[in-house]
């Protein structure tokens, strides 16, 4: 993919809640409504939609007339493989105005082909589901432990985490902690819920609508009053090849090929992003992820956040919005939420002056047993 | 006719091997390659040779912790009796992961690095594990 060739133009995004109780398709539809408005376009001009995850009414009840529709479900990491999706469609001349949408509402019933109500049973990943190991915060647990006892991170560090992305969503009224600020002392006292995560280490599901409109960098530059982020650089990795060499615990996926090739197209490095929006249902995400993109080294995540590293003066602001655990859940779509608002200038008590590069990460599916999940990531700039 | 070198289809559950070895005798077996000896659980093409060269054989059933979390929490009415327990990932000596729950051991004693091996003659229908004191 050619640096900027694909920019998004519209962003629209409805409220990121518990327990809204509108269905996913109705949370789709005004997520498509604030997108076209965004972007000052007619619904007319939807030539391509893809969708993450799969119902079949989408279309229908949003009232598109697109050329194709594609589902595409990769767990957390469908929103970077969504985005490659429409770049691959726009650049192979099958769209020109490309829709990625996401609506989920696990907590007012029912996830896509789990049924109407969801049971955390269903959320058991193959046959350790017969022991008990059920729910995604296991499945991170066991790359903690791995962490905390290869490197000596504490849980002090885990709660250094919580505490600066609490801090991050305390001034952002989208946010689902908007104004509860905690402490350490907080993260400490909270309950364990499977070890080593406390109740504070983990998010929450929140219910929620999200639309990306993705065109030609060349019609970007004729949409006046629109401000496009550019899609400067993705890349995909997958921790399946970790588990055939026997090597998934210290992995938070398979980062290296997906940063390579993201920051290859990008021409960029590390030291020229300005923000990094990682993919972090729990606490440990975040760590893993600054050491395997090497804004630290490795086993150093833990002190690396404790010393502010990810504040808004750190080495690198990340996750403003408070991230998953602090801000809301739309899967992959929090972390690119964030990075738009944040190179549109658009991310208020959190905005990183003149941010211009952001690193986004997704992390997701299961194509083992368990922990062997998909990542991908992209990078975005204010400018192509 | 399956050409020379193409597995056959496996009909029903590829694991269906392992579950009736153990529910019939406690046998715990893994999935190897007969051409380069590498053993998979569960059931897996070898990333060398594919299906056709993988059998069923008997393991030693031991190994040591990799990773565990301990669950304090119960996500499903069944396991509310059980918490806390502790989920442990056994680094089996044949090489594979093994998912399973650790027994005859306190959450706090279990610690990464230690020797479990499968527990025998206690009716489980799922092979759990137990430290390993005899190594
Ligand atoms: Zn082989």
């Amino acid at each position: 993919m050619k640096r900027g060739a694909v920019a998004i133009v519209g962003m629209g995004v409805t409220e990121q809640r518990r327990g809204i109780g509108a269905r996913p398709l109705e949370l789709r539809r005004q997520a498509l409504e604030y997108a076209l408005a965004d972007a000052g376009i007619g619904r007319d001009a939807i030539d391509g939609y893809i969708h993450a995850s799969h119902e079949r009414e989408d279309l229908r009840y949003l009232g598109l007339s697109p050329n194709f529709s594609w589902p595409v479900q990769s767990g957390g990491a469908t929103a970077p493989c969504s985005f490659v999706m429409a770049a691959g469609a726009i650049l192979s001349g099958q769209a020109e105005m490309v829709a990625c949408a996401y609506g989920m509402a696990p907590s007012s019933g029912g996830m896509p082909g789990m049924g109407e109500k969801m049971s955390f049973g269903a959320l058991g990943y193959g046959y350790p589901a017969q022991v008990g190991m059920i729910g995604a915060a296991s499945a991170h647990a066991l790359h903690a432990r791995w962490h905390m006892d290869r490197y000596g991170t504490t849980s002090r560090h885990l709660g250094a985490v919580a505490v600066q992305l609490r801090d991050h969503a305390v001034g952002r009224p989208d946010a689902i902690t908007f104004g509860q600020p905690i402490t350490i002392e907080d993260h400490q006292a909270s309950p364990m819920v499977v070890d080593p995560f406390r109740m504070l280490d983990c998010c929450r599901d929140t219910d929620g609508g999200a639309v990306f409109l993705l065109t030609t960098a060349e019609r970007a530059r004729t949409m006046a009053g629109t401000r496009p982020v550019y899609l400067l650089g993705a890349g995909m990795g997958h921790n399946i090849g970790n588990w055939h060499r026997r090597d998934v615990y210290p992995h938070h996926d398979d980062i290296a090929p997906a940063k390579a090739r993201a920051f290859a197209q990008a021409g960029l490095t590390l030291a020229d992003i300005d923000t990094a929006q990682f993919y972090d249902p729990f606490t440990i995400s975040i760590i893993m992820q600054l050491e395997q993109y090497g804004f630290c080294a490795p086993g150093h995540g833990g002190p690396f956040v404790a010393d502010g590293g990810i504040g808004l003066s750190g080495r690198i602001p990340s996750n403003t919005g408070g991230g998953q655990i602090s801000g809301f859940y739309a899967a992959g779509f929090t972390p690119l939420i964030e990075a738009i608002r944040q190179l549109r200038d658009e991310a208020g008590t959190t905005q990183v002056k003149g941010a211009r590069f952001a690193l986004t990460s997704g992390h997701g599916l299961n194509g083992g047993v368990q922990n062997t999940w998909s990542h991908g990531t992209l990078i975005l700039g204010a400018d192509a | 006719m399956t050409p020379p070198g193409i597995a056959p289809l496996v009909k029903g559950d590829p694991d269906a091997p392992f579950w009736e070895a153990w529910a019939a005798e406690e046998r715990f077996l893994l999935h190897r390659c007969a051409i380069c000896g590498r053993h998979d659980w569960p059931a897996s093409c070898c990333v060398e040779h594919g299906l056709a060269a993988m059998t069923w054989v008997e393991a030693s059933g031991g190994g040591v912790v990799d990773t565990y979390t301990v669950f304090h929490r119960a996500y499903t009415a069944g396991l509310a009796s059980a918490v806390p327990y502790t989920v442990a990932v056994v680094r089996l000596d044949e090489g594979p992961y093994f998912h399973t729950r650790l027994v005859e051991v306190a959450p706090d004693a279990v610690c990464t690095g230690m020797r479990v091996r499968v527990r025998r003659g206690a009716g489980d229908a799922f092979p759990l594990f137990i430290p390993d004191r005899a190594f």
